[in-house]
């Protein structure tokens, strides 16, 4: 265990003594080999961080109207994640996981937004990503290996919702992509169209999934499909989709709720069968994870369409 | 001692040979003088020798010629002549033969007398122990030991007998006489006195003349309050001793009581009190010659009585009701019939509690022997009497819960089994613990997000692969 | 042997295409597969014969509606007409036309007598064409294609929805934060120049306290030495006082000011009119931003004024987003700091935000001022969420509520019991129907007038076109007239249908 000192306020000069063997509690591991200005609390970008010892259950609560982990004048560190266009705020007290905002200044559902100076001295804004609202937000805390949604990519996202989860896919896929927002709703459509007029990579499609037909002239060829439609024909809607819309190759993600599938059987049975139906279509299914714990029952399944084989 | 020195010589060397083979049974072979009866004793003559002569008076001369300790040991030499004598004195250390002249030399100092208690610097002195052969030899050390003696006692003075103490005390309560005589020379003198002494002599003087019997005792109790106290102590105790216990003491000595315990207790405190008594009476003595009694050791075994005395007491107290009784009886001349107490194998007496066995035909006195009951008549008594001698003594030990249980040897089971309804309960606490290391529980967002509190690991993956 | 011709519909035209003839479609689907990679490989498979790009964007709506609907648009029928080969004589040649789904397969088979097929190596193809769409055409590139799409699918959504232009808050948003900024900048100029001309007429800042007026008056003064006696008209005018027209007559005269020069007074002067034009404005603004909220918004403007409301809406960030706010967040909307400060220390909470400056808080007593408060937010929440929610606003509710909000102020003041909620409400909803129902009515009249009006306009043109042809008009124009006006009476939606009247029409007229 460290020294209690150091868990107080001073952290002045004493970390760059400390180098990198095993420190836990307050610190990071692993952090001795980098150079930089250690000084306080200003902290250069570091590599690749380890994992974690103490918990931090910093309090949080009764704080009126401040906000919570990351204070107005805290500083924090961004790195970005695994997957390509997401990235990882890290600070004393929480972690955070962010998309590079499209339109900076602006917010979709009254998120944190977090601003970092770049390399040329200008201003970066991201914003924060709630994994309770949104499920891929959600997917990519739990771990999922690969989700496709890349910078420059098409996507087919069906069942937007009111845009919160397709304002970060918009973020993710950046000017050059594309992201084709299906929602049937008109509430929510509203919402979508408000959104979809602040960012141009976004087109919103008010129509009903089931029939792609119906709103083939609108959308191209896209390389990921997205669904969240929580309906229990959720495979034939994916599967119709992609044989439209989803290139050879290309790849989808499916989040399952199992209680809206079949309310009766247990959730792991119902994603097996989910699992079933979609390899009955050309839908090879690659992973799957549960959304714990964000979300209860819920999977998300990622797999590949119609694989392109490799010449030996 | 004057000695022949080469007969003591030769009787040195036998003795110092006959200790050798067999040290202790000399001591009571035919050598044994008893008027010296040290003196068979070779080593130990040695060794006293030897420190008779380090704290013996020195002259110069003997100094020299004991010098036994050579120039580098002794610390603080100093020489005057030594120069001169080296070659004799070494002569003299290691000649053993040739002594007599040297001896007379030696022996004679300033004042041109013997000097009885040198004895030279020849080693056959020494060594040739303390042979009595002949009554001659016998008379001779008589002498020399009444006039050694006679010597030591002169060099006591009263000092010596540790009296200082109380002569200080002594000091201070000095006769008005002695004041006055104290005074009168010091004016005499010229001297002047201290006003502080005259001053409390003066008003212990008026106090002493003026005094009635009543202020006398006032006085008395200021100067040792104790003194009041421990006269009524006397007063008790010997009363005490004279009604109670001298009786009872008498009759134990004649056997009529049987031997008990509480037997046992009644002797030692009578003996106890006696004591205390003398103790007491000699306290009384010393004050009233006015001797300072505050260190004399008497004040502290009167103390240990004291306290001894409290130890007893309640002891005392439970006993009190039984002496009484027997003191009513030994006055009324009643007969007194006592129970007899078993004894072990040991010669122990069974019976913890120190009380006397005394059966009482009283019916409405309280009877505390054990197994009577107040109601029980002398059947009912005769009766418990054989109870008792069923279980005759409460020291005997029932069975335990291990023999009774007779469960013999069993592994040691937790609590938890006990209970089945626990067990399980336990059981899925545990499981629903392992179950959330594996799982993690759902939970809600009820503030605003925060972040994640945990940390983020990018590169762990949870995802189960499908294939 | 069969000549499969392939429909392809995008955001940006309709595309025809001719595959490549094969024999068996077992093997041939695997070839497609394979050639869907690779672009050269799928022109040798699938070639373009015809493309026609949409006219306008509302052209490519219309076309949008009726291909999801699958029905057949002019246009689209159009195109196959003037691109798809006449089938020949012979039988054995077989036209086949691929489409993506079957309603329009179907439709098209009725109307053009084409065989159609949406199944067998069609998906496949079209999947080939959507990847390659952009080469395959010419001048069209995948941006373009994109922003096509974009434009269209827009379009198309506001359309589902229903969007109306009339009903969005961002306009008083903006009108709103304009009326302050306005407000400040006006002050900040008078200011200015009542400084600047105080150098030539000090004494005028005393007389004239007002900055409108006081800026009028420095355009009609001008020089104070040049004032004569007759400007004591327009004075008066703009002062409407006149002691205090003469006062300033008087004072000109005997004023301490310095002489300026004739162009210090020419830049003073425009400088007052620009600051006059600025209260113009400020005023026109004002009006514009009531008349948009009770478009928007006419209950709540009705309940606690158009100024609050708006400020409401603009503090809210937007009319859905001050529906979905509590009213109690609704009362403290614009004393966050307060409120914070408050809830940190533990300390009372502040009783009211940006609505105590509606005039209900300002008349109720100090102890009921709370009272009050709460009792307003709650009715401001009620009056928000029906104007968010409500398909056609009217502001019958607002005006049962503003009643209900004096009713309990009286209450406070006298005593006097106000009626019970639920008797008002359920009044207010009957109400609230019957005005609906004229409106839609209103409506329905204004559209049906429009369309008369745009077929006379159009039948017009034509007429005087057929004049110039035939030379006949006046027996066919009546028939013509009756025939439309029996199809008016037809229509009762209220939508829009342009094209099975000019279907008709067309049908008609070519009859």
């Amino acid at each position: 265990m460290g020294r209690p000192d150091f868990r107080g306020g001073s952290r002045g000069g004493f970390r760059g003594g400390r180098g990198g063997g095993g420190d836990r509690g307050g610190f990071r591991g692993g952090r001795g080999g980098g150079g930089g200005d250690r000084g306080g609390f200003n902290r250069t970008r570091g590599g690749g961080v380890g994992g974690r010892g103490a918990p931090r259950g910093g309090a949080r609560g009764g704080r009126g109207g401040a906000r919570g982990g990351m204070g107005a004048a805290k500083k924090v560190v961004v790195e970005p994640h695994r997957h390509a266009g997401v990235f990882v705020a890290r600070s004393k007290n929480d972690d955070l996981l962010l998309t590079r905002n499209l339109v900076p200044g602006d917010t979709v559902y009254n998120e944190k937004k977090i601003q970092v100076d770049g390399e040329n001295g200008e201003k970066i804004e991201y914003r924060v990503w709630n994994p309770f609202r949104s499920k891929l937000g959600a997917a990519i805390l739990g771990g999922v290996d690969q989700i496709h949604i890349k910078p420059g990519a098409k996507v087919l996202y069906l069942g937007a919702a009111s845009g919160t989860t397709v304002s970060h896919v918009s973020d993710i896929v950046g000017p050059e992509g594309l992201v084709y927002a299906v929602e049937f709703s008109h509430r929510s459509g509203r919402d979508l169209i408000n959104v979809a007029k602040k960012r141009t990579n976004i087109i919103p499609i008010i129509e009903d999934a089931r029939h792609p037909h119906k709103y083939r002239m609108l959308v191209g060829m896209v390389d990921v499909v997205f669904a969240d439609v929580a309906q229990p024909d959720q495979a034939r809607i994916v599967a119709l989709n992609s044989h439209n819309f989803l290139k050879n190759g290309g790849h989808f993600v499916i989040s399952i709720k199992a209680s809206c599938i079949d309310s009766t059987a247990t959730p792991e049975a119902v994603f097996a069968s989910e699992v079933k139906k979609l390899q009955s279509e050309k839908l090879k299914p690659k992973e799957q994870l549960t959304l714990e714990p964000y979300e209860r029952d819920h999977a998300v399944v990622v797999g590949v369409y119609r694989p392109i084989k490799q010449a030996a | 001692m004057v000695r022949s020195s080469k007969k003591q010589n030769r009787i040195k060397k036998e003795k110092y040979q006959s200790v050798n083979s067999d040290s202790d049974n000399d001591h009571y072979n035919g050598d044994f003088d008893p008027s010296n009866p040290l003196a068979g004793d070779e080593i130990e003559d040695f060794n006293s020798n030897q420190d008779k002569i380090l704290f013996d008076k020195m002259d110069k001369k003997s100094k020299k010629s004991f010098n036994y300790s050579s120039d580098e040991n002794e610390v603080l030499a100093f020489d005057d002549d030594d120069d001169s004598d080296d070659d004799k004195y070494d002569e003299d250390k290691f000649d053993i033969d040739d002594e007599d002249d040297e001896e007379d030399k030696e022996l004679i100092d300033e004042d041109d007398e013997l000097i009885s208690s040198a004895w030279g610097s020849k080693k056959s002195i020494y060594y040739s122990g303390n042979r009595i052969e002949n009554d001659e030899d016998a008379e001779l050390e008589e002498e020399e030991a009444r006039m050694l003696q006679s010597k030591m006692m002169k060099q006591l003075d009263t000092n010596d007998f540790g009296l200082d103490a109380f002569k200080k005390q002594d000091k201070s309560l000095k006769t008005t006489d002695e004041l006055e005589a104290k005074k009168i020379a010091q004016k005499a003198l010229g001297e002047e006195s201290d006003d502080e002494m005259e001053k409390n002599f003066e008003t212990i003087s008026k106090n002493l003349e003026k005094m009635s019997t009543k202020e006398k005792l006032e006085f008395l109790r200021q100067e040792s309050p104790e003194f009041l106290e421990l006269v009524r102590d006397f007063k008790e105790k010997m009363s005490e001793l004279h009604t109670t216990l001298l009786p009872i003491y008498r009759l134990i000595k004649n056997g009529r009581i049987p031997s008990s315990i509480a037997a046992d207790f009644i002797m030692n405190k009578t003996k106890l009190y006696l004591m205390y008594a003398s103790h007491l009476s000699l306290y009384f003595a010393l004050k009233s010659q006015r001797l300072p009694i505050d260190n004399h050791p008497i004040v502290k075994n009167i103390l240990q009585f004291r306290n001894l005395c409290k130890q007893i007491a309640p002891i005392d107290e439970s006993l009190n009701d039984e002496v009484k009784f027997l003191i009513e009886s030994i006055e009324n001349g009643r007969q007194l019939n006592f129970r007899k107490s078993k004894q072990d194998s040991n010669g122990n007496r069974a019976k913890k509690s120190v009380k006397f066995s005394m059966v009482r035909e009283d019916r409405n006195r309280l009877v505390y022997d054990d197994d009577v009951d107040s109601e029980s008549g002398p059947e009912m008594a005769a009766e418990h009497t054989e109870i008792k001698d069923e279980h005759p003594n409460a020291d005997k030990r029932a069975i335990n819960y291990e023999i009774m249980k007779n469960k013999g040897l069993t592994p040691k089971r937790d609590k938890m089994y006990r209970n089945p309804r626990v067990r399980n309960r336990i059981k899925s606490r545990k499981a629903l613990i392992k179950h959330k290391s594996i799982v993690p529980k759902v939970r809600t967002q009820d503030k605003r997000y925060g972040g994640e509190a945990t940390g983020i690991r990018t590169n762990v993956v949870r995802a189960v692969k499908i294939k | 042997m069969s000549h499969l011709y392939v429909l392809y519909e995008h955001a940006s035209g309709y595309a025809l295409f001719r595959v490549k003839e094969f024999e068996e479609i077992g093997a041939f689907l695997t070839q497609v597969e394979q050639s869907v990679l690779d672009l050269s490989k799928f022109n040798s498979v699938v070639k373009l014969i015809a493309f026609s790009p949409f006219v306008s964007g509302l052209n490519a709506l219309d076309n949008l509606n009726s291909i999801s609907e699958g029905v057949l648009h002019e246009d689209l029928k159009l195109f196959l007409d003037s691109n798809l080969p006449k089938p020949s004589g012979k039988k054995d040649s077989k036209l086949q036309l691929g489409v993506a789904d079957s309603k329009i397969s179907a439709a098209i088979n009725e109307t053009t007598g084409v065989s159609c097929t949406h199944v067998g190596a069609v998906p496949e193809v079209l999947r080939g064409i959507r990847l390659h769409f952009p080469n395959l055409v010419k001048g069209l590139t995948d941006k373009s294609q994109a922003k096509a799409q974009l434009g269209l699918g827009h379009a198309y959504s506001r359309s589902k929805v229903k969007f109306n232009v009339n009903r969005v808050d961002n306009m008083i948003i903006q009108a709103i934060n304009l009326i302050d900024q306005l407000d400040k900048d006006v002050n900040t100029f008078s200011m200015r120049i009542r400084e600047w001309y105080s150098y030539h007429f000090p004494e005028l800042v005393k007389i004239v306290p007002d900055n409108n007026m006081f800026a009028k008056v420095v355009k009609i003064v001008k020089n104070r030495k040049e004032l004569s006696d007759d400007a004591l008209e327009h004075l008066e005018e703009v002062v409407m006082d006149s002691a205090k027209a003469q006062a300033i007559i008087d004072a000109s005269k005997s004023s301490m000011g310095m002489d300026i020069s004739p162009i210090d007074l020419i830049n003073i002067q425009l400088f007052s009119s620009r600051v006059i034009d600025m209260f113009d404005y400020r005023k026109n603004l004002h009006e514009y931003l009531h008349s948009k909220i009770n478009q928007v918004a006419p209950n709540l403007s009705s309940l606690i004024g158009d100024q609050v409301a708006a400020r409401l809406i603009s503090h809210a960030g937007s009319l859905t987003n001050l529906a979905k706010c509590p009213a109690s967040t609704i009362q403290i909307l614009g004393a966050e700091k307060a409120l914070f400060r408050a809830l940190k220390t533990k300390s009372n909470t502040p009783k009211y935000g940006l609505i105590f400056h509606s005039s209900f808080i300002g008349r109720a007593g100090t102890t009921n001022k709370g009272r009050v408060s709460r009792y307003l937010a709650n009715k401001c929440a009620i009056a928000s969420r029906i104007d968010c929610f409500a398909e056609i606003p009217t502001n019958v509710f607002g005006d049962c509520l503003q009643k209900q909000v004096e009713d309990r102020l009286k209450f406070y003041e006298s005593g006097t019991l106000p009626p019970k909620n639920a008797e008002v409400m359920q009044e207010a909803v009957l109400k609230a129907e019957e005005t609906k129902n004229e409106i839609i009515k209103k409506d329905k009249k204004k559209k049906k007038k429009e369309k008369k009006n745009k077929k006379k306009e159009e039948k017009n043109d034509e007429e005087e076109m057929a004049v110039e042809e035939n030379g006949v008009t006046n027996g066919n124009g009546v028939e013509e007239h009756m025939e439309d006006m029996k199809l008016d009476e037809d229509q009762v939606d209220g939508e829009d249908e342009p094209q099975p009247k000019k279907k008709k029409k067309k049908n008609k007229k070519s009859e």
